[in-house]
């Protein structure tokens, strides 16, 4: 049997820390992290480039916000399944991101099995 | 909150399942009637060839009467005569005719109708109709011999021959048809007996088969109204009686039909059937909270949003709601509310089911054991704010807080019992506490007392937000009394741990000297730390008293302050009310240094400065001219702008009023009661008391209060207490 194609996850944040964190913490099997972005705009390019099935979103970041990002990503790939990624304080901002068309949530700070789980529902490979 | 199972679908069953008995009904009841339909069918179109035959039966009476007559009118008509030819005519017809039909009812065959057509006539099967026409044949076989001759011809002798044997056997064959047509008779009307049974059967069994079909579904029905019932009996019963509130939510976000009764206590409201949800939701909760749960909500509504991945941004989860209680006063209570998809068969999304929980209890518990963790907390550190103090000066301050505090209460009871009308009266008891509480607070951070300094910063502040209010009640006053209470308590919890650690000094030394072979009575009579001990000197006014301070001060301020003092390890005051009295004072003026003279590290970098500040308290005593104390700090000195603009936001003077008073007017203003610069209010100041309270106590003890500034580079107060003449030489630098 021929292996299924693996999913692609795109990670968008703008704290170096987090990225690393999400890229080292990910232990999924069939999910590959195809590229990180530190802004929307830097997002919007790779996302274009590399049309990821799954995309980690930050919501505070310069420039171009974690909103905007998420309308214009959808607008290129509507089935795209986003993870925001955010701060519980700001809780109508992630509300807001899940209207726009995220499918969840995952407050920080987050340790590695909530990180699995959620991409694990998201992605639903349950 | 949990997705919901998909509600299982309805196995497929093979077979008509629960209507098998109303199809067998229904095939019963068109088998019946095709049934009877069929025989009715077959009856009656042997009744109407039966007809046909009795017809023809009877037609032969009348034939046999008809063929005499014919005969004697052909016998009587002149030979040639048009008559003549007439009656022969209707003789052979009459002869034929007869002769047909007799023979088609004895063996079967064609005749011709009444209306002229050819009719088929089946055998006679009845035995009575049978012997009828076998005897009507054999006395017609002989007349049809006699009348072949009269037919062809006219042979007078033949002729009389056969009007003779006519007119002998008519009577006989008269009966005969007679006979047979009675018979023919009886059997159709047996068939038509045979029908009515074969139809009353049909419709008897059809009409069963109805009262079967009927109480066969009246008693189903019967059923399942008693299982729907039960069932509903059992959802009123479940919720009438969970605790938890319980409802469904539709897409219009309106409740349904059967809320669970709890929900109306825990909503507070009489009615919520079929009502919208967020208005609801907008009278109990703010409005922060009210606009969140409706994004929430139409989140929760939008399939392509996995809800387990966002309950983590239910707003309602723990909500602090306000509810109208049993006499209309709004009871705050907390409540947790939680949603649950309810899909259809199809798993299409069509409710949320609510669950709404009073967790009330569960979050006090929660913040009295937080509230607990902090008490030990705070009796920690009370614990190690009190072991770096020296006893006697310990000891000193708990009975003068002790006392102050106490005097706080008899206040506060006095005018708590009062009705105190005027805004000012209240205003006035505020003024009267406020400073008695604030030396306290400056004499707690003197000592490090942080845990105490603290409680009296909380208490000081309560009292600045009730001198902003419109109205002050009992109330308010009482509620000053609980935080008074917890000060108190702390006082007595730092006296009983001081007693204990004397005690536990004590054992010690008792220890150390019994080891020594000492007597021990000798070692009880000088504790450490005796409480009733007054022997040693104070040490009031000491540098390194300050020093801590001000560093304690800088610490939380982010700044970096150096403390120079000189004069101060000879100044030698007498009393101790002006002891307290200077030491309230220099505490003060050190903390408006700290917290609004020096700059931060970076200000002063910017304003080209050293990072750290200096404080200079030099003291000297003049046998003449009393004591001198100066506070000089290099900070930013006194800003006319900034007292200005302070005083114009503080909203009491207006900028005209400003305007007129110049610089020394503005400053002035800085012994009036409440004001300040600071932005907002820390430990070290911005309560705006301070110098007000400076400078009465200084006019108390007789003195005055002057002070020098250059904005951007210093400011030096300066206090001259004449009254208080200094003991011994003292020597101290000059500015």
């Amino acid at each position: 049997m021929p292996e299924p194609k693996p999913l692609t996850l795109l990670i968008v944040d703008d704290s170096h820390i987090i990225r690393r964190r999400i890229e080292r913490s990910v232990a999924i099997d069939g999910l590959d992290i195809v590229g990180t972005a530190a802004d929307g705009d830097e997002a919007v390019r790779k996302f274009r480039k590399l049309l990821p099935d799954a995309v980690t979103m930050d919501l505070t970041m310069p420039g171009m916000d974690g909103l905007q990002t998420i309308s214009a990503v959808l607008a290129i790939r509507p089935d795209t399944r986003i993870l925001v990624v955010s701060a519980l304080a700001d809780r109508s901002t992630a509300i807001e991101a899940i209207r726009r068309g995220a499918r969840g949530f995952l407050y920080k700070p987050f340790d590695d099995a909530q990180l699995n789980e959620a991409l694990t529902e998201l992605l639903e490979l349950h | 909150m949990n997705v919901a199972a998909p509600s299982t679908v309805p196995r497929r069953r093979t077979g008509f399942g629960k209507y098998r008995t109303i199809v067998l009904s229904i095939a019963l009841f068109l088998v019946f009637d095709l049934g009877v339909l069929i025989l009715n069918f077959y009856t009656s179109s042997e009744i109407s060839t039966d007809a046909v035959g009795i017809n023809l039966a009877g037609r032969q009476r009348m034939l046999s009467q008809r063929l005499v007559k014919a005969l004697h009118e052909f016998g009587a008509a002149p030979a040639g005569s048009t008559e003549a030819t007439n009656a022969l005519m209707e003789l052979r017809n009459t002869t034929t005719l007869f002769d047909t039909t007799l023979s088609a009812f004895e063996r079967g065959g064609e005749t011709t109708g009444g209306d002229g057509r050819a009719v088929l006539l089946q055998p006679v099967s009845d035995a009575r109709g049978r012997a009828a026409v076998e005897a009507a044949l054999k006395l017609w076989q002989p007349l049809k011999t006699a009348l072949d001759p009269a037919l062809r011809g006219s042979d007078a002798a033949a002729l009389h021959e056969a009007v003779r044997l006519a007119s002998s056997s008519n009577l006989a064959l008269l009966r005969l048809m007679n006979d047979l047509t009675t018979a023919l008779e009886q059997v159709a009307a047996g068939k038509a007996d045979r029908l009515r049974l074969i139809q009353t059967i049909g419709i008897g069994l059809a009409l069963a088969n109805f009262f079967l079909i009927l109480f066969h579904f009246i008693r189903q029905l019967r059923d399942s109204d008693t299982r729907a019932e039960t069932a509903r009996r059992e959802t009123v019963e479940i919720l009438d009686t969970v605790t938890d509130g319980l409802f469904l939510l539709d897409r219009e976000l309106t409740i349904g039909a059967q809320p669970s009764k709890s929900l109306h206590g825990l909503f507070g409201r009489s009615t919520l059937a079929n009502q919208p949800f967020l208005p609801m939701l907008r009278e109990i909760v703010s409005e922060k909270v009210y606009r969140e749960a409706a994004d929430f909500l139409d989140v929760l509504f939008r399939e392509h949003v996995n809800l387990k991945l966002v309950a983590s941004l239910n707003p309602l989860h723990e909500v602090e709601v306000l509810i109208p209680g049993p006499n209309g006063e709004p009871q705050r209570k907390y409540l947790g509310i939680e949603f649950t998809r309810v899909t259809d068969a199809h798993s299409a999304l069509v409710h949320l089911l609510v669950t709404v929980r009073d967790i009330t209890v569960r979050i006090e518990l929660a913040r009295q054991l937080e509230l607990s963790r902090r008490q030990a907390e705070e009796q920690m550190s009370l614990l190690l704010g009190i072991l770096h103090v020296e006893p006697p000066r310990l000891r000193e301050f708990i009975d003068r807080a002790d006392k102050a505090l106490h005097d706080i209460n008899a206040t506060l009871r006095r005018h708590g019992s009062k009705h105190l009308s005027k805004r000012d009266e209240y205003r006035g008891v505020l003024n009267e506490i406020f400073p008695t509480i604030h030396a306290l607070k400056g004499e707690a951070g003197l000592l490090g007392l942080e845990f105490f300094e603290k409680l009296a910063h909380d208490f000081e502040e309560r009292i600045v937000e009730l001198r902003g209010l419109k109205r002050v009640g009992g109330d308010e006053l009482i509620g000053l009394a609980v935080q008074l209470d917890r000060l108190i308590g702390s006082v007595e919890a730092v006296r009983a741990m001081v007693e204990r650690l004397g005690s536990l000094q004590q054992g010690f030394a008792q220890e150390a000297t019994a080891a020594a072979g000492a007597p021990a009575g000798a070692a009880a009579e000088t504790p450490a730390m005796a409480p009733t001990s007054t022997a040693a000197p104070l040490p009031e006014l000491t540098v390194d008293t300050f020093r801590f301070l001000v560093e304690r001060l800088a610490q939380t301020e982010h700044k970096r302050v150096q403390l120079l003092a000189s004069g101060l390890d000879t100044l030698a005051v007498s009393g101790a009310e002006q002891i307290t009295a200077l030491r309230e004072v220099l505490v003060q003026l050190l903390r408006n240094a700290v917290a609004h003279g020096i700059e931060t590290p970076e200000e002063r970098h910017l304003a080209g400065k050293t990072d750290v500040g200096t404080i200079r308290l030099q003291a000297r005593a003049d046998a003449s001219a009393g004591i001198e104390l100066i506070c000089h700090d290099d900070g930013r000195g006194l800003d006319p702008g900034r007292i200005r603009a302070a005083a114009l936001q503080s909203g009491r003077w207006s900028e005209d009023e400003l305007d007129a008073m110049g610089t020394a007017g503005l400053r002035a203003l800085l012994f009036e009661p409440g004001f300040t610069t600071a932005a907002e209010a820390t430990l070290a100041a911005g309560r705006g008391v301070g110098m007000d309270v400076i400078k009465h106590r200084v006019e108390a003890l007789g003195g005055t209060l002057s002070v020098a500034s250059e904005p951007g580079r210093y400011c030096a107060w300066r206090i001259t207490l004449p009254g208080l003449p200094g003991l011994g030489e003292l020597s101290f630098e000059t500015t």
